[in-house]
């Protein structure tokens, strides 16, 4: 469209080759993720997560100036546009092109921010922040145009009006800058550190800790993937107090999710003061809400938790509230069942949830000893009187065996999986990994190599060019 | 190459000028509908995981002051199963100042004893009484009773008796981090035992501070009480605020949150005047109504507690007679200052006798005129209010004290174990009449009445006996419109008008249009 409206359409072509190339191998190197994501959910969602519709703060004036949030009345933002517009007034031949392209990617990223804002979308968007990337890319284009017109084009014009534009543009760089240079005093320019780990690291010390948690908040302060819930919130399990990018991994909607959806939406609604039992069957030891990307004094999103969250969570009599931080609130549950547990028979196979957490005399089994990484796996010793509780989704490749002998799988709780032996004996839980899976695999590293050897060649290529 | 500047400049001005103009405002958040805030006592519904209840004040032992019943409803078509989780104390007598521990002077000090954990199953649509003293391995003097079960709309209830009455009132559904009393009494052969409950695994430590005759007080004794998790701690605060006609209390939670009941006790055996049981209020409100009104025979007062420490509050006591014919009765206005309480005597005499600093308006409701009295805030903070009734010790059972209601709904059950109760219905709207049933289901079976109407802005007190209602049976009364509810346990020996239970889901703010002053009346 830039071109279009340049007057300068040479070079379209290649441009298209060139994002469909680069297209083709990002979907190379990304294939077991895209496999797991996208084949087998064909969403949206794979792309933006669970962030809410509209979610974008801040007005016009302040994507016009870059800015990702309701930056006020400040002046600096401004710059940019100002430096932008310098090629606009300057520039002539391929830098008057490539202004008008980087200025239609500048206007399209603020639109669509805008477009968000008003409410006009119909579907969640990314980030303002990573929606504002190529705006930035163009404006730093356009910027690069200017520098270059100053250069060149200006001279070419007789004295006038334009021989003050280095001026403005200077001021405008001046404007730019000095934010930049405020945030680099601090040495980490303003980004928040990683305090919520250290601190959440610090609590799953105090204690041996065996089980998952279950995180709610915004979808853009979560490090772990999940699902969608009341209130512009996100509800994720993790395996540990700790999270990283890799529990970012979407590895799709899990039996279980609506399950777990059904028993927050019950404790929200007032339908339950036992949420730590809904949520036991889970593996789920701890709930986190987080308000914060980090806990204070460090700077960072804040995005509050509904007061009606936190009262809900409140009511529940089995979780304990332990004060994290401000707008990060662990709360621990006390009805918690292992991972994986030797339950009394008839506790858990074939009965629904709601059967089994309205028990008024409940049953917290007896958890099967871990072993492992690299390969997990429960051992224990049973009684023929006893059924075995594994919190994972029923037909997700885990086998027991008493004795060596395979025990077939049962639903339990309506998701998970459960085992009767019916005899007594050593048993042992292990996770079995898919064929499928591991041919997914192998194509990655296949795809990986041919990537690299193709970029290998292209560099050699090039080299010998040179020479 | 020639460059045309304008078509890009007009294009980009055009963008950035069009989105100006139509960058539309931001909407305002919608207000949630719900009650926002902490009701003592209401009911779950069906479709619930399960149902808690919370009874706190009664006595297992020692003197039988209190001995504490539970009253459990289940109205749904399947057994209901109810684990019972009783927590017995021992409150011994408090040390005396300078025994050598560390301790506050004066501190209350209880002696928790293992917890008791049983199980019941209550048929389908019937009623069931447990005498807590008399579950397995129950000792100790005070216990509380939690109830879990799996049935999302079980009532429960309890009963205390003693050798100065009986006294039955809703279990407490929710834990709050505030609870207010407004209508206790130290004064003369009476004992006020407030029973704060921590039923979460976490301890909860609170603050406790009283209105006694217009002074406020926060004994150091009463200040950063801890309660571990799952314990009771009955507080007598016949000791610490000393015979005060009217002792308003705060119990205000630093961490956690806790059930708070009151028991008082008036009398003794041999001259008994009373035992009252009340849970507290978690919450405060700007309208409290009175739909069983004041009883003009007895001495009985509308008592009006203003927690806030800065705030003034001027509350209306608006007097609705039930015949459209009657002379209007002019609203009671009252200020109320920070951190007091008031006390307006509007039945029978000797005002001063309930309190030195009462109002005496005994004369304002003409007698024999049945009516019901609405409390509201004009202007200042909500509040709470209590109705309290002394007797001369000729019908003991009536005196007490119980709150007004605070949240109208559609659906209101209760546990009628006589099956002669009265219950008062006051209907609020201005616009519409409301349409009522009555269920009662009893013995596995329900019954249900001929539906019956509540003309705008009035009241109906309807008596279980002419509905042919059964002993221990589980009463819904289910309305067209929003109704607030209130019904009368009577004997030979008096009787007193207590809260019901209304259906969580349908509990909202009481709507009630001001009261209109008839044009005679204006003229006159």
């Amino acid at each position: 469209m830039g071109s279009l409206l340049a007057g300068w359409p040479s070079g379209f072509f290649r441009l298209v080759g060139v994002f469909c190339f680069g297209g083709i191998i990002a979907i190379a190197l990304n294939l077991a993720w895209l496999m797991d994501s996208v084949v087998f959910d064909p969403s949206w969602e794979w792309f933006v997560g669970t962030r809410p519709l509209s979610d974008t703060s801040g007005g016009l004036s302040d994507f016009l100036r870059l800015q990702a949030g309701n930056a006020g009345n400040s002046l600096f933002g401004w710059g940019f546009l100002a430096m932008a517009v310098v090629p606009l007034l300057l520039a002539k031949g391929e830098r008057w092109a490539w202004a008008i392209r980087s200025w239609v990617l500048y206007l399209g990223g603020v639109s669509v921010l805008w477009a968000d804002k008003n409410e006009f979308l119909d579907i969640p968007l990314p980030r303002s922040e990573v929606l504002l990337a190529p705006a930035s890319l163009g404006v730093a284009v356009s910027a690069a145009m200017g520098v270059g017109a100053l250069q060149r084009d200006l001279q070419t014009y007789r004295f006038g009006w334009r021989q003050l534009v280095p001026i403005s543009a200077l001021l405008a760089f001046t404007l730019s800058v000095l934010p930049v240079m405020g945030n680099s005093f601090s040495g980490d320019w303003g980004m928040p550190n990683d305090e919520l780990n250290q601190v959440l690291r610090l609590q799953e010390k105090e204690v041996d800790y065996d089980g998952r948690v279950l995180w709610i908040g915004h979808d853009d302060l979560l490090a772990a993937s999940g699902v969608p819930f009341s209130e512009d919130l996100t509800l994720s399990v993790s395996a540990g107090l700790e999270s990283s990018f890799l529990d970012r991994w979407d590895s799709g909607e899990s039996v279980g999710d609506p399950l777990l959806e059904e028993a927050m939406y019950l404790a929200l609604n007032g339908g339950t003061v036992k949420l730590g039992r809904l949520l036991a069957p889970f593996g789920i030891h701890d709930i986190v809400l987080v308000g914060r990307s980090s806990p204070l004094p460090s700077e960072g999103q804040i995005q509050p938790i509904p007061a009606s969250v936190e009262a809900a969570l409140g009511r529940q009599l089995d979780l304990v509230r332990i004060e994290v931080s401000p707008d990060v609130i662990r709360y621990r549950n006390v009805s918690a069942i292992p991972v994986a547990a030797a339950m009394p028979s008839g506790e858990t196979i074939g009965k629904t949830l709601r059967s089994f957490a309205s028990d008024p005399l409940p049953n917290t089994g007896i958890g099967l000893p871990s072993y492992g990484p690299p390969v997990l796996s429960f051992e224990g010793y049973v009684e023929d009187s006893v059924e075995i509780f594994a919190a994972v989704p029923f037909e997700s490749s885990w086998e027991l065996s008493v004795d060596g002998v395979e025990v077939r799988e049962s639903v339990a709780l309506e998701w998970a999986t459960g085992f009767s032996p019916g005899k007594s004996g050593s048993v042992e839980l292990r996770h079995h990994t898919s064929s499928s899976h591991k041919i997914v695999i192998l194509l990655q590293v296949l795809l990986w190599t041919l990537v690299l050897v193709g970029f290998l060649r292209m560099s050699v290529g090039y080299q010998r060019s040179l020479l | 190459m020639k460059v045309t500047r304008w078509p890009a400049l007009v294009v980009f001005t055009a963008l950035i000028f069009g989105g100006v103009i139509s960058n539309t405002s931001e909407s305002p958040l919608e207000e949630s509908a719900n009650l926002g805030r902490v009701i003592s006592s209401a009911m779950g519904s069906e479709s619930d995981l399960v149902s808690i209840w919370y009874c706190i004040s009664g006595t297992v032992g020692g003197a039988g002051i209190a001995d504490h019943q539970i009253i459990i409803g289940n109205k749904s078509a399947k057994t209901a199963e109810v684990a019972l989780t009783v927590t017995p104390v021992l409150a011994p007598q408090r040390s005396s100042v300078g025994d050598g521990r560390d301790i506050k002077s004066g501190a209350p000090e209880v002696v928790q004893i293992e917890t008791i954990r049983t199980s019941i199953e209550i048929p389908p649509m019937s009623v069931e009484t447990v005498t807590v003293a008399d579950l397995p391995n129950v000792a100790g003097e005070f216990a509380s009773v939690m109830l879990e079960s799996n049935v999302g709309d079980l009532i429960a209830e309890h009963r205390v008796v003693g050798g100065t009455g009986e006294s039955q009132s809703n279990c407490q559904s929710d834990a709050s981090e505030e609870w207010y009393f407004a209508s206790g009494t130290t004064r003369s052969q009476a004992r006020e035992i407030i029973s704060v409950f921590n039923p979460f695994a976490d301890s909860a430590v609170i603050d406790v501070t009283f209105v006694a005759d217009g002074r406020v007080r926060r004994p150091d004794a009463f200040s950063g009480l801890v309660i571990p998790p799952k314990s009771l701690l009955p507080v007598d605060i016949t000791g610490a605020v000393t015979l005060s006609d009217v002792v308003s209390a705060k119990i205000n939670a630093r961490s956690g949150r806790v059930v708070a009941e009151r028991l008082l006790i008036l009398g003794d055996e041999f001259s008994p005047n009373g035992l009252s049981l009340e849970g507290g209020s978690p919450s405060l409100a700007p309208v409290w109504v009175f739909p069983g009104g004041i009883d003009g025979s007895a001495l009985s007062a509308i008592q009006v507690y203003n927690p806030s420490e800065v705030e003034e509050v001027s509350v209306d006591l608006e007097i609705y007679p039930d015949f459209k014919g009657s002379s209007f009765i002019e609203p009671v206005s009252l200020k109320v200052s920070p951190g007091s309480t008031e006390t307006v005597v509007l039945g029978g005499e000797d005002a001063l006798s309930i309190s030195r600093n009462a109002y005496d308006l005994g004369s304002r409701i003409p007698s024999g005129v049945p009516h019901w009295i609405v409390a509201r805030v004009i202007a200042g903070p909500p509040i709470v209010s209590e109705r309290f009734v002394l007797s001369d010790g000729s019908f003991p059972q009536m005196t007490g004290s119980g709150f007004g209601i605070d949240v109208e709904a559609n659906s209101h059950t209760f546990i009628s174990t006589g099956g002669n109760e009265l219950v008062a219905i006051s209907h609020t709207s201005d616009d519409r009449l409301t349409q009522l049933r009555l269920l009662a289901f009893s013995d596995g079976g329900v019954y249900e009445s001929l539906p019956f109407e509540i003309s705008s802005v009035s009241r109906k007190v309807i008596n279980l006996e002419q509905f042919g209602v059964p002993t221990n049976s589980i009463i819904e009364i289910v309305s067209s419109e929003p109704v607030l509810v209130e019904r009368y346990i009577g004997s030979e020996q008096g009787g007193y008008w207590t809260r019901v239970t209304p259906q969580s889901s349908a509990a909202n703010e009481p709507d009630i249009p001001l009261q209109e002053v008839p044009e005679k009346e204006i003229g006159t």
